[in-house]
């Protein structure tokens, strides 16, 4: 169809040339983030697929049949295909000229950027260079951060804690007569509430509490609590040889935390079956949703 | 085009250009603030072993009651409680606790063991991305409607100044500005070289087609369907926008996708603004569009189907959909989804996949010429079945095989005009003679449904044994091969016959009889308690 007519012509030549000197920076930001959420994606649901045990061709090798929850070789692939799609993301934004970094930062997308860095070098393993990103972030002006940006620098720490402890859980650097001394760390650092500095978890649940009860942040959140238990509960079969007790403070509040998820999933309107992601955590991980005494509740 | 070709005009549409882009570039950033973000979750450890498994068949309201049915379990158990597992049973009870978990987990959902209804985990990925505001009333960003209402107001304003016969300022006009700007409010979805491209086209068109006859022509609906046909277009547009950047697509293939769609976009509304004004100068075609106002409330529907249908099928659809077919396809469709009264609001009409089906077929047909046939079939077969809508678009299925007209059509082609031996004794059929032998033969179907149908909808023997007897008699044929007006001639006569109407004989010169007297169509609360 011909159907550009000469001043519309003119009017498109016009806007792609203001277009092309104005929204550079805009689309670099842009394209970091669609390859981080694609990166993400990707990540998600190797993980969930095989928190569901759903995994593709298991690869145990050495072993006739792999632990029920283990990856599959096409989980791996993906896998190193989400740290490609990171290290684009990270990339793309260090490329940003000080120009563009300029009109990001008119534009009021700074806050923006630096989450989305920071969160790239969390998810490529540079622990230290996102919690240093974390901390220039939280230094700039009020109207550089927007609500999903804050929420995010704030419990970076946290989700950077709960890599660090799945880390460990893949090569455990174990010293057998310090064990008991060792999971207390791990304890303080994941699960205990009320420290200084903050447990992952105790991070996570204070964001919770200013969440609405709505959207997919709190879906998150409630998700990274229980990934915080779940990695502290498997410090525990390893240096304790068990998994945390019935009345352990840890492995209660995870049964709260359970019974929230659950909640949450019903209410939220979502298809049905995402309740599996709930059953998943109870059955497969033995972990009894319990609802919160109706006290702390209302608190 | 009503706007004079001036150098004034394209100073005020250079400077309206200009105004326009820097609203959308500050659109753009607005919508690159609050633009979604997928959350990776952190890494956990997801496999288990014995330890978890002894948990599962000891803890009360998880596995206890399996393992109170299986000695084997118990035994397993037993020596977990011991700790005296070895390896080969620690792994084996591992097993037995991924088994039991995910039975319990499919019971607990409701559902049968081997149903295959489990959640996808890629639905779940998805529930992890997360917007910069949790509501949209929270963002304190202007919506694209307040950035951009002014400048287009003002560029409406231009070309008022220039065309003020065209364009008045008093009467629906405000009202009408005001709906296609409520719909321009849902574009923070589609990315800004899209945005820039499709807006200034939507309103150049709505500039173009305001003059306003005497009589409120867009009617009590008007605005509101303004608004969703504005909305639509832009939904549709962004759910077809392929990604960009991060893949590596080629700008040159993006550039022409883009203009492909952004020109079906702006033509589907010229077409509809077309139809409403009663404009059909600029578009002679045998089926003068008038739609009866903006009362319409199928016009929105129909409309974006046919948008999504060339959208998501460009290859195909965008060439064989020409821009003058647009027009009586939309008239057919508002008609039928109008007369259907099993149409819910939601959901698709069916137009996308009978479009797409008569591709399909037509693509397969050993004449490739018959591909440009495509709209000429897909209106009549709209047209036909919104004279009987529940007996000729049954909606239970969404098929448009489903549908008897579709299936009888596909007989008519497959039998009538496939090569063979003896195609070269038949009449040279042009593509508009197909198009005539099929509405004629559909013609008789929906007057006849009982000699033409069988009880389920499937076409009936009599319509394969007509048309073979029709085929013999043009082949038998001396001397010469047939006309294409007497194959036709002779087609009627024999559908005649099967009918049980044989005709007197008459001169070669009688006019061929196209059209028969409609039978009286039911009206919706009638064919409800018919169906």
């Amino acid at each position: 169809m011909a159907l550009l007519q000469p001043h519309l012509l003119a009017i498109a030549i016009a806007i792609g040339a203001l277009l092309l000197t104005g929204c550079q920076s805009t689309n670099r930001l842009r394209e970091a983030q669609s390859a981080f959420s694609e990166a993400a994606r990707t990540d998600n649901h190797v993980l969930l697929a095989a928190l569901l045990d759903r995994p593709g061709s298991p690869v145990q090798p050495g072993s006739g049949q792999p632990l029920p929850g283990s990856a599959g070789d096409q989980d791996l692939l993906s896998a190193s295909a989400s740290r490609a799609g990171y290290a684009a993301a990270l990339l793309s934004l260090r490329q940003l000229t000080p120009r563009e970094t300029a009109q990001l930062k008119s534009d009021r997308l700074w806050g923006t950027t630096l989450t989305l860095r920071a969160l790239a070098q969390w998810r490529l393993g540079q622990f230290e260079e996102a919690l240093r990103t974390v901390h220039t972030a939280e230094a700039l002006p009020g109207e550089q951060l927007h609500p999903r940006d804050r929420t995010v620098l704030e419990i970076l720490p946290a989700l950077v804690a709960i890599d660090h402890a799945a880390a460990w859980v893949r090569t455990p650097a174990w010293e057998p007569n310090r064990s008991n001394g060792g999971l207390e760390i791990w304890r303080r650092r994941l699960v205990s509430p009320g420290l200084d500095p903050r447990s992952a978890d105790d991070r996570l649940n204070r964001v919770l509490g200013r969440t609405g009860t709505e959207g997919s942040m709190r879906l998150y959140l409630l998700m990274c609590r229980l990934a915080a238990y779940r990695n502290f509960a498997e410090i525990h079969k390893t240096l304790a040889g068990t998994l945390p007790t019935a009345d352990d403070p840890a492995r209660r509040e995870a049964s709260h935390v359970l019974q929230d998820l659950g909640d949450h999933l019903r209410q939220s309107g979502a298809n049905p079956t995402t309740l599996e992601l709930f059953l998943a955590w109870k059955n497969r991980f033995a972990l009894m949703p319990v609802p919160r005494p109706k006290a702390t509740a209302e608190e | 085009m009503m706007v004079s070709d001036s150098a004034t005009l394209l100073l005020v549409a250079i400077r309206s250009g200009v105004q326009l882009s820097g609203q959308i570039r500050l659109a753009h950033v607005d919508a690159t603030r609050r633009r979604e973000l997928v959350l990776p979750l952190p890494r956990f450890e997801t496999r288990t072993d014995w330890r978890e498994a002894a948990e599962f068949f000891t803890t009360p309201g998880l596995g206890t009651g399996y393992a109170s049915r299986d000695p084997y379990l118990q035994s397993l158990l037993d020596k977990a409680r011991n700790s005296s597992l070895t390896r080969e049973e620690q792994v084996e009870l591992s097993h037995l606790h991924a088994e039991y978990a995910a039975l319990k987990t499919t019971e607990e959902l409701g559902q049968d063991w081997a149903d295959g209804t489990r959640v996808d985990p890629e639905e779940l990925a998805a529930l992890f991305a997360v917007r910069q505001w949790q509501r949209r009333s929270l963002d304190p960003s202007p919506t694209v409607l307040q950035r951009l209402a002014g400048v287009l107001w003002e560029m409406g304003v231009d070309y008022a100044s220039h065309q003020p016969d065209r364009f008045q300022l008093h009467g629906p006009l405000p009202r009408t500005l005001q709906a296609f700007f409520r719909g321009l409010d849902v574009s923070s979805d589609l990315p800004d070289p899209w945005l820039s491209e499709l807006v200034p086209r939507l309103f150049q068109a709505l500039a173009e087609h305001t003059s306003t006859p005497p009589g409120d022509i867009w009617g009590p609906r008007g605005p509101k369907t303004l608004h969703q046909l504005t909305s639509g277009i832009l939904r549709v547009v962004a759910r077809h926008v392929p990604p960009t950047g991060a893949d590596g697509s080629n700008p040159v293939e993006d550039l022409a996708t883009r203009d492909r769609i952004a020109d079906w976009g702006e033509h589907l509304m010229r077409t509809v603004l077309r139809g409403i004004t009663g404009d059909n100068s600029t578009e002679p075609s045998p089926f003068p569009l008038r739609f009866h106002s903006f009362d319409s409330k199928e016009l929105p529907r129909v409309a974006l189907d046919l948008l999504d249908a060339v959208a998501s099928d460009p290859a195909r659809l965008d060439h064989a959909l020409g821009s003058v077919s647009l027009s009586p396809l939309l008239s057919a469709g508002i008609r039928l989804i109008g007369e259907h009264p099993s149409f819910s609001e939601e959901g698709s009409t069916g137009i996308p996949e009978l479009l797409k089906h008569l591709a399909d077929l037509l693509e397969a047909h050993p004449q490739r010429r018959f591909s440009q046939l495509l709209p000429e079939l897909a209106e009549r077969i709209l047209r036909h079945a919104g004279e009987d809508p529940i007996r000729f678009w049954p909606i239970q299925t969404r098929a448009p095989s489903a549908s008897p007209l579709v299936a009888i059509t596909e007989q008519i082609l497959t039998l009538a005009f496939q090569d063979t031996t003896e195609a070269s004794s038949r009449p040279g059929f042009r593509p508009s003679d197909v198009v005539a032998i099929v509405d004629q033969v559909l013609n008789r179907c929906v007057d006849s449904p009982e000699v033409w149908l069988q009880p389920d909808g499937k076409p009936a023997e009599a319509l394969q044994l007509g048309i073979r007897r029709w085929l013999a008699l043009l082949t038998d044929r001396q001397p010469g091969r047939a006309s294409p007006a007497q194959a036709r001639r002779a087609l009627e006569d024999v559908l005649d016959a099967v009918e049980g109407n044989p005709k007197p004989k008459t001169s070669p010169s009688r006019p061929a009889k196209t059209s028969r007297p409609k039978r009286t169509r039911r009206s919706p609360q009638t064919s409800k308690a018919a169906s």
